[in-house]
Order: structure tokens, then C-alpha cells, then sequence
């Protein structure tokens, strides 16, 4: 299969609000695409209508070559998501429990699970607070935690939305060099972020999406020798600024 | 079934560990029923103790204080005496026959005060010992009881065994579950929670069903307990005619039997109620504020037939009413008239019931709409 994912004339409608406008674009087989845009433009809709979350208003999404709204279990125990800031853990149940709970929803082994927690707590420096209640965690610590829920079922496709908010920069670069493993074992991320060094040290291609609508989509090699510049964070400011024209910058 | 299995354990786990549901769970139940109980029989004891009874005219004053001093009962002579009983303004009458030597008691068919009777029945036996009576110096007293249509029982003494079952059912069924159902959903979408679950390969309606049996659960152990605090308190009251529950001894097997699946029925539509009203909230304080009216739900109910039938036995179409039917036949059971066709038409209804809650209550969680935040 070529196209891990593929959207064709998505639209999403929220009340008078167009969150999603015609966004089309694809996806191969272990690409990191770094998803990125203003606030408000869409990035977190996307990713919510990927995993079959919120449905969309027109157009069509497909996840290993089945539809999302069709057949949503299917892409579910494919994907992982991960919310950014505002997602939660139970707030009772230790750390290790929150994850273990996940993964025993996608029928992981208790020997798999452990292994996996014991690995990526070490790498993420999570290991002292694995016990300790979720309302006792630092923010930070928070989040490792909702990284390894999220990945705790090693899912084919990865969906990130801002997923080191809160992280030091150690915790940073750690998780960064997770996902490289990750992708060099074959699996397909996206990640929306709006901390441009990542997008640079991971993704093959990226996406911008401007009120809604894919306004550049391609490797970042090209988007560099179209906007004549090297700096990626330079390229964002235009263009959630503003001053960069829409028209000049999709290329699809 | 496992991700039900699994949501049930998970919620399980978290409402033990919750001091605020341990509240709600367990304490509520353990302390509150009987500290209202020993209060209520508090209450009771304090009733004044002087009863006051119309007598017809034919009582002279002298016959009347030689009644009151023998017995300590006052009186006071009424015109329609029998009209004093129907308005509940005594509790029997005494009419006096001197030349026929008889003391006629009417007492009350709908409030019987067998101590009063007592008093009176001792009054005349001393009578025909001590001869004290004017009228008659030769032969003994007799006294005639009759029945006179009487006036349904005071407040307090409403707090029958019925009433205060009633009201534990109803409100344990909703206090115990309120705090599991809120965090269920409301306290899900509040904390992000909801969002990672609806990302699970598995339909809403199996996340639901995890969610409504352990509400369900946590709903029965607060009845069960509130029950248990409520039976057990009663050796130490002292007062039991308001609170006595002789007359659940006295219900038939199948009607007991029936009785006991309508509970589960009743927690469990209260479970499936309590959970559509979380998914509506946003968050876990607006959950709470809608459901603080529901409270009074059973309380509405239980004082209604307390206090606006006048009946013992109820019209069918009471046991036919989700939420009136299960207080509806423990009322008929208090009166000793529960027919098992009662029970049965009561169980049907709420079997219908809970389908139909469960199935709104599934249905309204599959909207994603209504889970996640925009």
C-alpha cells in the first residue's frame, strides 16, 4: 500500500465556523509530517477527524486504505492519538495505571506493557513517578505520561498534536530521539507543533494549513528553496503573520 | 466485553479511591439514616402526652373531672362529636348512656390510638370496682367500642415504615450514584479523559455499558447499606410506632421476591438517568447542578403518597409510572394490600423502563458532539 493516509475535500463545519476547508492531502508509509499552522487554523480538527473522532461535514478520509467514518474501529486500533495541552489522565490511578488501562484496551500483553513502560520511562526520566497518582504529577510529567499511552499499543500511524508542550528540553530531545526510532522501525507520524527545531530535526514533509486550508504541502527542501530562505521559524512568521500570500505558497 | 469489563474496573477503582464518593457511598448511609431515625424517635417521645376527647353533652362536669382525674385525659364536649374525630381534632370520642350504664368509644378508623383506648378501658374496669360514677351505685359500667370515620394520621406520625423505606430507596438510589455518574462523563469531558477514550477501538455504547453497571454497582452498595443502617438502628429506638417495619415480614415471598427485583430495576434506570444527565454537562459542577433537582424526585413522590392519597390501596395506573411504581408498591405493601398483580404490573413497567433508559442513555453518549469540546 502506498498512502498510509488520504484526505480528499475535507470540510468541517462548526455552527457558522469553517474550521477545515477542502484540505487534501496524502500520506506515505513511515513519513513524518510535521503539521503546522496559526492557532485556531485546523491542525487539532484534522487530527480528530483522522482517528474518526469528530465527523466531517464533506469530503473523505481513508487510514490504510479504509474509511474513517465507515469503518472507525478498524482505523482506531491503528492510530494513536495525542491530544496537546489539555489532555488528561485519571487523576486517581498512578501513572503506570493510566498507561496500563490503555493498553489493556488494545489487548497488550501484561509482559508487553511492562517492558514497554519500564523502556520508554527510563528514556523519558519518568521512572520515579511511575507510582505516584496522576493528580501528584508535574505538567511535565503529565504529558510523559500521555506519550506513552498514546504509544503504548505501537500503533502503525502516530497523530501528535503539540505533544511537547510542557516537556524540558531534555525530556525534548529524548522524545525526539523516540520518534526516530519509531520511525525507523516503519511507522507514519504526524505531529503539529509550533517549535520549528522539531519539524526541522524530524519531518520529511510538512503541511501548513491557513484558516483552515492546506497552504503548502511538501518536503522541506522545497519549501525552503521556494520561500529562499533556510529559516523555517522566519517562514511561519510570514505566513501566520500574514505577509506571506497564500497563492505563493501552495504549490498542489 | 472486555473494554466494559474494563471501564467498570477502571471506575470502580477511582470512586474507591475517592474520599468525596466514600462520602457519598458510605458515610452518607451509615450515619445520616439513623441519626435521622434517632432524631424522628427523639421527636416522638417528645409528643405531648396529654391527649384531649370530645365527649357528647350528655357528660355532666362531675362525670368529666372524675375522667380526667382517674385518667388524666382532658376533655372537652363538642357538639357533633363524631365531626371532631373526621377533622382530627381527637382522637376517639366517649358518649355516655347513664341509664343504660354504658360508656360508648368511638375511635378513629383511620388513626386507632390503642394506648388512649387502653387508658379508657382501665377507666371503666376501676369504675365498676370503685363504684364512683353518680349515675349508678348498683350494677357495673359497661363500655361499647365502635368505629367513627377519622381524619388520615398526623405528619410525623406518616413516618411509618413505609415512608422512611421509601425515602431511603429513592434518594441512597441517586446520593450513591451521583458521584460515580458525574465523574463518569462530565468529569471525563472536564479533564480531557473523554477525548483519549472515544479514541479507543471499541463503540461508545460498550464504553457506556462499562460505566452504567459500575454506577449501577456503586448505586446498590449505597442502598444496601442505607438498608442495613436503617434496620439495624432500630433495636436502640424507642418509639417504633412510626418507624416500624414488622410489615415487611408480613409481604408474601413472590411479593418480597418482587419487591427486591423492582429495586434493581429502579437503581439501575436511576444509574442509566443519572449518566444522560452527565453527558449533557459540561462539567462536573454543572452535572452537579442538574442533579440537585432530581434529588427530589423521590422525596416529591414519597410525600405525595403520604400526604395526598387517602386511600391504603392505589389505582393501578400509579404502578404503571416509572419512579411512582416501586414507591407505589411499598406503599401498598406498608397497608398490608399489595397484590402480586400490583407487583408484577410495576415490575413490566420498569423493565420497559430501564430498556428504554439505557437505550437514550447509550444513544446520547454515541454523539461525539456531545463529549468533546470544539
Amino acid at each position: 500500500m502506498d498512502h498510509v493516509i488520504e484526505i480528499k475535500k475535507l470540510s468541517k463545519q462548526f455552527g457558522k465556523t469553517t474550521a477545515l476547508k477542502e484540505v487534501e492531502f496524502s500520506v506515505h508509509k513511515g513519513e513524518v509530517v510535521g503539521l503546522l499552522g496559526a492557532n485556531g487554523a485546523g491542525k487539532s480538527t484534522l487530527l480528530q477527524i483522522l482517528v474518526g473522532l469528530i465527523p466531517p461535514t464533506s469530503g473523505e478520509v481513508k487510514i490504510l486504505g479504509k474509511d474513517v467514518q465507515k469503518d472507525p474501529l478498524f482505523v482506531k486500533k491503528h492510530v494513536g492519538l495525542l491530544f496537546g495541552s489539555d489532555t488528561g489522565l485519571y487523576h486517581r490511578l498512578t501513572a503506570y495505571e493510566n498507561i496500563a488501562y490503555f493498553a489493556e484496551f488494545y489487548g497488550v500483553t501484561k509482559e508487553v506493557y511492562e517492558k514497554r513502560i519500564k523502556e520508554w520511562a527510563e528514556v523519558l526520566q519518568l521512572t520515579p513517578h511511575l507510582h505516584k497518582q496522576a493528580s501528584e504529577l508535574s505538567k511535565g510529567n503529565h504529558q510523559k505520561v500521555t506519550i506513552l499511552r498514546t504509544l503504548i499499543h505501537d500503533p502503525d500511524i502516530i497523530l501528535l498534536d503539540e505533544p511537547t508542550t510542557g516537556l524540558d528540553i531534555a525530556a525534548s530531545l529524548s522524545f525526539q530521539d523516540m520518534l526516530k526510532e519509531i520511525k525507523f522501525r516503519g511507522k507514519t507520524i504526524i505531529f503539529s507543533t509550533h517549535i520549528m527545531e522539531e519539524v526541522e530535526a524530524l519531518c520529511s514533509q510538512v503541511v501548513i494549513l491557513q484558516k483552515g486550508a492546506v497552504s503548502y504541502q511538501g518536503t522541506l527542501t522545497e519549501l525552503y528553496n521556494k520561500m529562499q530562505t533556510k529559516n523555517l521559524t522566519a517562514i511561519m512568521r510570514k505566513v501566520i503573520g500574514g505577509t506571506q500570500n497564500e497563492s505563493d505558497l501552495v504549490n498542489f | 466485553m472486555r473494554a466494559t469489563w474494563l471501564i467498570f474496573k477502571k471506575e470502580l477503582l477511582e470512586q474507591f479511591r475517592d474520599r468525596r464518593n466514600f462520602f457519598l457511598v458510605v458515610l452518607l448511609p451509615l450515619l445520616l439514616w439513623p441519626a435521622l431515625l434517632v432524631g424522628l424517635d427523639k421527636m416522638q417521645a417528645n409528643q405531648p402526652e396529654e391527649p384531649k376527647i370530645a365527649v357528647s353533652s350528655a357528660w355532666s362536669q362531675d362525670s368529666r373531672d372524675q375522667f380526667t382525674k382517674a385518667t388524666g385525659v382532658k376533655t372537652y364536649v363538642a357538639k357533633v362529636p363524631a365531626k371532631e374525630v373526621k377533622d382530627g381534632k381527637s382522637p376517639l370520642y366517649l358518649d355516655i348512656d347513664s341509664n343504660n350504664k354504658q360508656i360508648k368509644m368511638y375511635v378513629s378508623d383511620k388513626n386507632p390510638d390503642p394506648l388512649l383506648q387502653t387508658q379508657i378501658e382501665n377507666y371503666v374496669l376501676k369504675l365498676n370496682v370503685n363504684k364512683q360514677l353518680p349515675a349508678d351505685k348498683q350494677s357495673n359500667w359497661k363500655l361499647l367500642i365502635d368505629q367513627t370515620p377519622g381524619k388520615e394520621d398526623s405528619f410525623l406520625s406518616k413516618f411509618t415504615g413505609f415512608y422512611m423505606l421509601s425515602l431511603i430507596i429513592g434518594i441512597s438510589s441517586l446520593t450513591g450514584g451521583m458521584g460515580i455518574a458525574t465523574d463518569a462523563i462530565a468529569g471525563e469531558k472536564e479533564r480531557g479523559t473523554m477525548r483519549s477514550l472515544l479514541t479507543l477501538p471499541f463503540s461508545s455504547v460498550k464504553i457506556w455499558a462499562g460505566k452504567w453497571l459500575a454506577v449501577s454497582l456503586v448505586s446498590l452498595i449505597s442502598v444496601i447499606l442505607s438498608i442495613t443502617s436503617y434496620l439495624s438502628v432500630q433495636p436502640w429506638l424507642e418509639n417504633m410506632k412510626l418507624i416500624d417495619t414488622k410489615w415487611i415480614l408480613a409481604l408474601s415471598i413472590p411479593n418480597l421476591i418482587g419487591i427486591m427485583i423492582l429495586l434493581l430495576l429502579y437503581i439501575g434506570t436511576c444509574a442509566a438517568l443519572l449518566l444522560m444527565i452527565s453527558t449533557f454537562a459540561k462539567s462536573f459542577k454543572e452535572a452537579q447542578g442538574y442533579l440537585s433537582p432530581v434529588m427530589m424526585l423521590p422525596m416529591i413522590i414519597t410525600f405525595y403518597l403520604a400526604f395526598g392519597v387517602q386511600e391504603d390501596q392505589l389505582p393501578q395506573t400509579y404502578f404503571f409510572i416509572p419512579f411512582v411504581n416501586i414507591q407505589a408498591v411499598l406503599f401498598e405493601g406498608a397497608n398490608k394490600v399489595l397484590t402480586l398483580s400490583h407487583t408484577l404490573i410495576a415490575i413490566a413497567s420498569s423493565i420497559v423502563t430501564i430498556v428504554v433508559a439505557i437505550y437514550l442513555g447509550s444513544r446520547i453518549f454515541k454523539h461525539p458532539q456531545r463529549l468533546l469540546p470544539h
